[in-house]
């Protein structure tokens, strides 16, 4: 059951990382009344690694997308490319570094203005200040090459595609700009499954061509699992679990334990252990979670399920590292201990 | 159920537990115990309610404004307006000391402020009547009017409308639906005064089944009622059928047909309430629209309302009245604002969460 | 589908009504200009000859005064939208625009003044100004500036809330080319398609206004003033009305049309039409089909399906599929969209949309006999199947208590009273885990979390003790934890109380873990039967099986060693189905004879079943 994560020992040393995210809270509505969604997290994405970040609804894995591509600016904490914090950036800086981080989104339906052909939303994106009529042809061509589509869909509008296609448009349009980091917003939750190998696989390639930095947000763990490097875990906005991708397989914290457990087994093994029914209980409301450990009343290991953990209730625990694993960080005042890892 | 005994006691046990966990804060969308539940409902009405009375006395308060600046908006003199060009100057200067607009503006907007809500709303610059004992004398009449047009909207929309729905629905409305979208198209393009010219010449001329001059009784509000409700009734009967087609379309009716009942049920406790809502949240505003046919009609119809009155009133610039009419006017069209707004919070109790109207 | 699409009948009609009367504008002054005026001593007199619409009160002719006013009243008309179009969009858009305080109170102001009738606003302002040509126009533009400027701030915020908004703003664009580029091309259509409509209410606003008097005085003249003339003479000479109230009645109409073929011209989904369908007559069966009949004989058959058609407008939708359900099984339907999977399950719960058409050679659920398509379905399946939709937000209804609809089909069908039926929905919800479920009885569906309506919605379903469960999606719209919570219950009602379940799911692993037994499906047919074990173990025929699970990430993928393996193409479209394998396009397997004639089901040595001439020899072998 429990694989042994992929030994960093024999990876290449982890380069820089482009994307920093320290220590970003965000939240919706005015100063005074703000429902803050998103709480004090941190990340950091080199080039050619793949964060995943996994969680539920109402996690807050939208609203990190949206402060990352700097639709939403962050309540407190900073969101650093190459370094440089992206808030405090001059307008010419910020065009230009606003350039670097792209976003693929998840409706490959809406993303697409539908009264531009694919060759002007293509130009839109290779220079946005010029005139979109007399744009590059052949570029526009070699970019729909290279997601696999022929030259004269640059005169089509989007209504004529597939969702597939659309989606690969929409790649292609975010990978015009020559972007340093990819976020991509639930790629592939509104294809068919027989496409979504298709967009996952086409990712790949083309981050291993330019190298690209990528943030993978998904609900879908099999999919993290096949595309990531690391793994941050969203519990109602809060980071619960981080590390490299074998915490997918042998949790520390008990929710991303619930959340692997969750995935649907093929072999039916997950109706053989009935979880205590507390994790059926609603999560609550992510501007106002419940207090201590946000996780305590669903939790299987918590207060509500083992007796003498009061702390939960009372005090949230802190984002760790966990001794004896490398890389690996969780926030829970009791992580699960697996045979075979050293405590 | 009838698992293993232990198992089904930690799964009440724990399905307890679940109730004690921490309620989240008022934004929470899952109140925990009934009794939370109903006071919820009932913030939830207070907060509605608040909103909206915000609103109303909000607009109240500019439709007050409005009306007391449609004097001092007046190019020239209103004075030399209502006595006329060959008055003499003391005779304009007299006028403009009894309407007081030698007084300063101030003063002028706290005394018809006052005024407003003592309920005097001056005199008819023309026969020296009370305005507000005019109006009290014509408005029920046009509310009957109103009224009776509402009624005619209402059952004809509706009935029209739900029925069209049904029938295309079950794809038996193809010979129907052609020639419901042309009818109500040509009708609701139809506007109030030739309705009623038409009204008039077929049935109270030509046919003498009904009087040409409207007044109370059903005799004679018939072809008024007709002639301001019949465009509002096409178009709500458009939007009705739209609406119904679509609710027929969701989901939740899947899983009322799954419930097999009876055709009556279907449509009295699944469809109607969600259309009637869906229906009022577009179509509040016909409603409100009534107000103008009416005014229009009672011209065509002769009918003595606030609306002949506010014609003439305007036509013999007697300013006091037109003010007093636009006012009533105005309150009424706030009020049936509310109106809607009530019977829509009524109806779908999710319009109280919503944010914005 | 060719580029240049063909203009609705209704735009056609309406420019030409509209044309029409744009050069009677400019032409009748011209003409008739003087002779519209000359006064003749044939007062009051009815259709003749010499005058077509009779005469007014001073002897004029109404036709020709109808036709020399059309220049003023279509002037005032236009005037009068230009002020409302022009005044309501740069309120309208430049609301949006603004910061977001303004925004919030500038749409609500704009939300109350809409909520005035406009008649009465321009009455107001009529009355300040003296009544006449300019004031009438000034009072109906501003009447319905409100009107505009909702229409314009409502659609400029939800263009500039669009997903490509933000990714343009993302590649750098600034707010005006924003705006200019992709907010403005997208509400423009349909502000232009509400002036056209804001004309003909202009029209009939201007001409209405007139008719009372306070619009065009003498000696200028317009319809309204015609057609008030008119209703004054409508005892004498009821003709005289007749020219007015047509002149107002047909450009009002033809403005409106333009307005209304517009919004039909410009909406690009609308215009996209199937694709003719090929019809695929006299398809000869070589083998008779196989029903996926339950593997063990002799337990009892809960539902039983053969040769389901379902076509919707000609085009199939389900092309001849049998299926058996026997007590306390749970069988899998598993497919793209667009399968039919989905359309299968409503076929045999008799859910179907009505525009649908369908037919069957045998439909039982519980022993009753529902074939015959035209009859509705009898209320006992009301209590013998239980149905639960995707999406547990939309399928409960939103003006209903959830007690009031749980306890419905006990009311209604058993004749249970009111307390009893609470109780045992009470009893039900507490069962399937909903957390305090005397409270949620009084709650309306909005009320409840995700998880806590599907809960609901299978309590629903189980209320009446069905031996048959049809879900439809039951997880698609939940989160991973919830869902795997509600398979689990499925499970465990499946165990403890026997329910047979058709689970549809365009999920092969939700399938695999829950089922015992899996169809699966592709453009409208079954392709494959499979028992779990033999799914499980990946010991399946049909290459599109095969497909689906290398496509699927599963346990073992691994983007280095083992990458996924995607199915190229797309599945045909409803219609574009011929006599050749459907699955034919995206077939690794291929052969000549795919493209000839469709593959029926075949018995595999396995118990289980396929379609497909590629592996005809490994299903041939067991016979």
């Amino acid at each position: 059951m429990t694989a042994p994560s992929t030994p960093s020992s024999t990876l290449p040393a982890t380069p820089q990382p482009v994307l920093r995210v320290d220590r970003v809270s965000a939240g919706y509505g005015s100063a005074s009344r703000s429902a803050r969604v998103l709480r004090d997290v941190s990340l950091a994405v080199a080039p050619g690694r793949t964060m995943g970040i996994v969680g539920e609804s109402g996690s807050g894995k939208s609203t990190l997308a949206k402060v990352l591509v700097g639709e939403l600016a962050p309540l407190s904490g900073q969101v650093l490319l190459d370094g440089a914090d992206t808030a405090r950036l001059r307008r010419r800086q910020l065009r230009a570094a606003r350039r670097n981080i792209q976003l693929v989104p998840q409706d490959p339906y809406s993303s697409l203005d539908p009264r531009m052909t694919v060759g002007r939303a293509l130009a839109e994106a290779l220079d946005p200040g010029a005139s979109l009529r007399r744009a590059d042809r052949a570029r526009i061509t070699d970019l729909l090459e290279t997601v696999a589509l022929e030259g004269d869909a640059a005169d089509r509008l989007p209504h004529e595609f597939s969702g597939g296609q659309r989606q690969r448009i929409v790649i292609a349009r975010a990978l015009a700009v020559q972007p340093k980091v990819l976020i991509a917003d639930e790629v592939t939750s509104a294809l068919d499954s027989s496409v979504q190998a298709e967009i996952l696989n086409l990712l790949l390639s083309l981050q291993k061509q330019a190298d690209l930095a990528v943030v993978f947000i998904t609900h879908d763990l099999s999919i993290a699992r096949y595309m990531c490097d690391e793994i941050s875990v969203l519990y109602l906005g809060s980071l619960v679990e981080q590390g490299d991708i074998g915490l997918l397989r042998s949790p520390s914290h008990p929710y991303t334990e619930l959340l692997r457990a969750s995935v649907p087994d093929p072999s039916g093994a997950m109706f053989d252990t009935e979880p205590p029914p507390v994790v059926a209980a609603d999560p609550g409301d992510p501007a106002n979670p419940p207090a201590g450990c946000a996780f305590h009343p669903r939790c299987p290991q918590g207060p509500r399920v083992v007796e003498g953990r009061s702390i939960c209730i009372g005090t949230a625990p802190p984002l760790l590292p966990l001794a004896g694993q490398s890389g690996r960080a969780a926030a829970c005042h009791f992580p699960l201990v697996r045979a075979g890892t050293p405590a | 159920m009838t698992g293993p005994e232990t198992g089904v006691r930690t799964t009440d046990a724990a399905a307890g537990a679940a109730l004690t966990v921490p309620a989240a804060g008022p934004g929470s969308e899952v109140p925990e115990t009934s009794a939370p539940a109903r006071h919820r409902t009932a913030a939830l009405w207070a907060r509605y309610l608040g909103r909206r009375l915000v609103g109303v006395v909000a607009v109240l308060l500019v439709i007050i404004l409005l009306t007391f600046l449609i004097v001092r908006f007046v190019p020239g003199d209103p004075a030399r307006l209502i006595v006329g060009m060959n008055a003499t100057p003391d005779q304009v200067e007299q006028v403009r000391e009894d309407l007081g607009l030698n007084d300063p503006f101030w003063q002028q907007l706290g005394s018809y402020v006052s005024g407003v809500f003592t309920g005097d709303l001056g005199e008819s610059f023309v026969n020296k009547q009370p305005v507000t004992e005019m109006i009290g004398q014509r408005l029920p009449l046009t509310a009957q009017l109103a009224l009776s047009a509402l009624a005619v909207v209402l059952v004809l929309g509706f009935l029209l409308g739900i029925t069209a729905g049904m029938l295309d629905h079950r794809g038996r409305g193809r010979a129907f639906t052609s020639p419901f979208t042309a009818v109500t198209s040509l009708v609701g393009a139809l506007p109030e005064y030739i309705t009623g010219t038409l009204l008039v010449y077929v049935f109270a001329l030509s046919l003498q089944w009904f009087p040409v001059q409207g007044g109370p009784g059903f005799e004679s509000m018939l072809l008024p009622a007709l002639a301001v409700g019949l465009p509002p009734a096409a178009v709500l009967a458009r939007l009705v059928r739209n609406e119904t087609l679509t609710v027929l379309s969701q989901e939740y009716m899947t899983t009322a047909t799954s419930k097999r009942l009876s055709r009556t049920r279907l449509l009295l406790r699944h469809v109607l309430p969600n259309v009637v809502t869906s229906t009022l949240t577009l179509g509040g505003l016909l409603l409100v629209a009534l107000l103008g046919g009416t005014v229009i009609t009672e011209n065509v119809f002769n009918i003595s309302g606030v609306g002949t009155a506010v014609v003439q009133a305007i036509l013999r610039s007697d300013y006091p009245s037109v003010q007093g009419v636009i006012l009533v006017l105005g309150l009424v069209a706030v009020v049936i604002n509310l109106a809607v707004d009530i019977t829509l919070g009524l109806l779908d109790p999710r319009v109280l969460s919503r944010r914005t109207s | 589908m060719s580029p240049r699409r063909r203009l609705p009948a209704m735009l056609v009609t309406g420019l030409v009504l509209f044309g029409l009367m744009v050069a009677l504008g400019i032409l009748a002054p011209l003409i008739w200009g003087d002779e519209a005026d000359a006064l003749t001593a044939d007062i009051r007199q009815g259709s003749s000859g010499a005058h077509l619409l009779g005469t007014d009160a001073l002897g004029r002719d109404v036709l020709l005064r109808t036709l020399v006013a059309t220049r003023l009243t279509l002037l005032m008309a236009l005037c009068a939208t230009l002020i409302a179009v022009v005044i309501g969009t740069l309120l309208g858009a430049g609301v949006v625009l603004a910061g977001r305080f303004v925004r919030g109170a500038g749409a609500r102001t704009i939300d109350l003044l809409v909520s005035y009738p406009p008649i009465i606003i321009a009455l107001a302002i009529t009355a300040i100004f003296t009544p006449g040509v300019v004031s009438v126009v000034v009072a109906i533009g501003v009447a319905f500036c409100p009107q505009f400027a909702r229409l314009t701030n409502t659609l400029a915020s939800s263009v500039s809330a669009r997903q490509y908004v933000v990714v343009a703003r993302l590649l750098g664009s600034g707010r005006t080319r924003l705006l200019l580029r992709h907010v403005l091309p997208n509400i423009s259509a349909p502000v232009l398609v509400l002036s056209s409509v804001g004309f003909a209410t202009s029209i009939v606003s201007l001409s209405g206004l007139s008719f009372l008097g306070l619009g065009v005085q003498q000696p200028d003249y317009d319809w309204g003033t015609l057609l008030a003339a008119g209703l004054r003479d409508l005892s004498v000479t009821p003709v005289e009305s007749v020219g007015p109230a047509l002149a107002i009645l047909l450009t009002g109409l033809g403005a409106g049309l333009v307005g209304d073929g517009l919004a039909k011209h410009w909406e690009p989904r609308q215009s996209v039409r199937p694709p003719k369908l090929r019809r695929s007559r006299g398809r000869q069966l070589t083998v008779p089909p196989v029903s996926t009949a339950a593997p063990s004989g002799d337990r009892e058959v809960v539902a039983s399906l053969r040769e389901l058609q379902v076509s919707a407008g000609g085009a199939p939708l389900v092309r001849g599929v049998s299926l058996d359900i026997a007590a306390g099984e749970i069988v899998g339907l598993v497919g793209e969209s667009g399968s039919g999977k989905s359309v299968t399950a409503m076929a045999l719960a008799r859910l179907l949309n009505p525009s649908l058409t369908w037919s069957a050679d045998r439909l039982r659920i519980n022993g009753t006999d529902l074939q015959r398509a035209d009859l509705s379905a009898p209320t006992s399946l009301a209590t013998d199947l239980g149905v639960v939709f995707q999406d547990p937000s939309s399928c409960f209804n939103p003006a209903l208590h959830i007690g009031t609809q749980l306890t419905e089909v006990l009311r209604v069908h058993k004749g249970v009273p009111r307390r009893a039926a609470e109780k045992l929905a009470i009893a039900r919800l507490r069962e399937v885990r909903v957390s305090s479920p005397e409270a949620r009885m009084h709650q309306y569906p909005h009320e409840l979390s995700g998880g806590m309506r599907q809960r609901a919605m299978i309590a629903m379903a189980l209320l009446s003790e069905p031996r048959l469960l049809v879900a439809d999606e039951p997880t698609t719209a939940l989160d991973v934890t919830v869902q795997a919570d509600v398979l689990r219950l499925l499970h465990q009602i499946n165990t403890e109380r026997g329910t047979a379940m058709l689970l549809i799911s365009h999920d092969i692993k939700v399938v695999s873990a829950l089922c015992h037994r899996v169809c699966v499906m592709y453009a409208g047919r079954i392709v494959e039967e499979v028992s779990v074990a033999d799914l499980r173990a990946g010991r399946v025929h049909h290459p599109y099986t095969k497909a689906l699970l290398a496509a699927s990430p599963g346990e073992d993928a691994d983007r280095r060693t083992a990458p996924l393996q995607p199915l190229g193409g797309r599945p045909p479209k409803p219609g574009e189905v011929g006599n050749a394998c459907s699955f034919a396009p995206r077939c690794p397997l291929v052969m000549p004879r795919c493209l000839e004639e469709d593959p029926v089901l075949l018995p595999d040595p396995d118990g289980g079943s396929a379609a497909c001439h590629a592996v005809d020899s490994e299903l041939t072998v067991a016979r």
